[in-house]
């Protein structure tokens, strides 16, 4: 059976496709993958962990989709928020957000109890009140998620 | 462009295989927590294309496939993304390719072609994710479609060098010898 023409054998051996200078080729792209990587995650990485400890996170209130408040975690407070179909108070204390009251029919806020940690929510669906946990430097708050596949 | 009969049977051949190799891949999940990262056995059959036929031969190849790809099984979605990645990876293969057998680094081969061409068939995609999405809200995620690319294009490559070695040399229409 004809083959295509192999032009160089390192070694002598016939399934020889593969030389030193391949080897040193593959070696240079992975280390420069890892220049890449660097690059993209130690700003990143140096950025965050101060951005953690100097911001705090932020409980944004949304009804039907439109952010009505964003409120600090670290600051206890209690708001009271009209919706079309009544109303919803909601409190922070000690840095966790809980629904306290809602006129709502099936109360799921409320039962959700409390929540402090990003990206934990409260939900009042009825009302279509959203209580969201974020945080401070969040720049990207639907997260790696909205990525295509 | 004049392409002999035993040529575009050969391509035809080729595009069905490149075809089914990709229906196939969509089967199986790839139990990583990564999207859009594949093994890409459809290049396989490109990168043996670009080494049997030449650049423009594997350029219809890949084309062929993806647009076939798109009318069935894929979505507008995935086909913009398919398409940057292979024009960009063929692009660059074929320059690398030629580099090669111009003799300027003749020590090479087909692994390191496929290897660079993995990788840039990422690149491709993430060019377009960019696009569409921001590149900062990507961007943490081009080092996985980076490594993702070299392995891949490694073991394709590889597959392909094993190929191309037991493969029957492709049939020359005496007109078509160039």
């Amino acid at each position: 059976m004809p083959k295509q023409p192999e032009k160089r054998i390192s070694g002598g051996r016939a399934a020889s496709f593969f030389t030193k200078m391949d080897v040193f080729f593959l070696i240079l792209l992975f280390l420069l993958g890892l220049a890449i990587t660097a690059v993209i995650y130690l700003p990143r990485s140096f950025g965050a962990e101060s951005a953690v400890r100097e911001n705090e996170r932020l409980l944004e209130v949304r009804r039907e989709g439109e952010i009505l408040m964003t409120l600090p975690l670290g600051e206890d407070t209690t708001q009271r928020v009209d919706c079309a179909g009544g109303y919803n108070v909601f409190s922070i204390s000690e840095g966790r957000a809980v629904m306290e009251e809602s006129d709502c029919h099936d109360g799921t806020c409320m039962r959700t109890g409390t929540v402090s940690g990003t990206g934990e929510t409260i939900v009042c669906l009825p009302h279509r009140l959203v209580l969201k946990v974020v945080q401070a430097d969040d720049e990207y708050p639907d997260g790696p998620d909205a990525v295509a596949r | 462009m004049r392409v002999s009969t035993a040529k575009m049977a050969e391509l035809s051949v080729f595009t069905a295989v490149a075809f089914i190799f990709s229906y196939i891949e969509s089967l199986i999940p790839l139990p990583i927590p990564f999207p859009g990262i594949k093994l890409g056995l459809a290049n396989l059959v490109v990168v043996i294309v670009l080494y049997r036929q030449g650049v423009a031969a594997a350029f219809g190849v890949s084309m062929t496939r993806n647009v076939l790809n798109a009318l069935t099984f894929g979505s507008v979605f995935g086909f913009v993304y398919s398409l940057a990645g292979s024009v960009l990876s063929l692009i660059v293969m074929a320059g690398m390719r030629r580099q090669i057998e111009t003799k300027k680094h003749p020590r090479l081969t087909r692994v390191s072609v496929s290897a660079v061409g993995g990788i840039f068939h990422n690149m491709g995609q993430f060019v377009v994710a960019a696009c569409l999405v921001g590149t900062d809200a990507i961007a943490h995620y081009l080092p996985f479609l980076y490594f993702a690319g070299l392995v891949a294009g490694i073991l394709i490559g590889i597959m392909a060098s094993l190929c191309l070695q037991r493969l029957p040399a492709p049939v020359m229409h005496p007109s078509s010898k160039s």
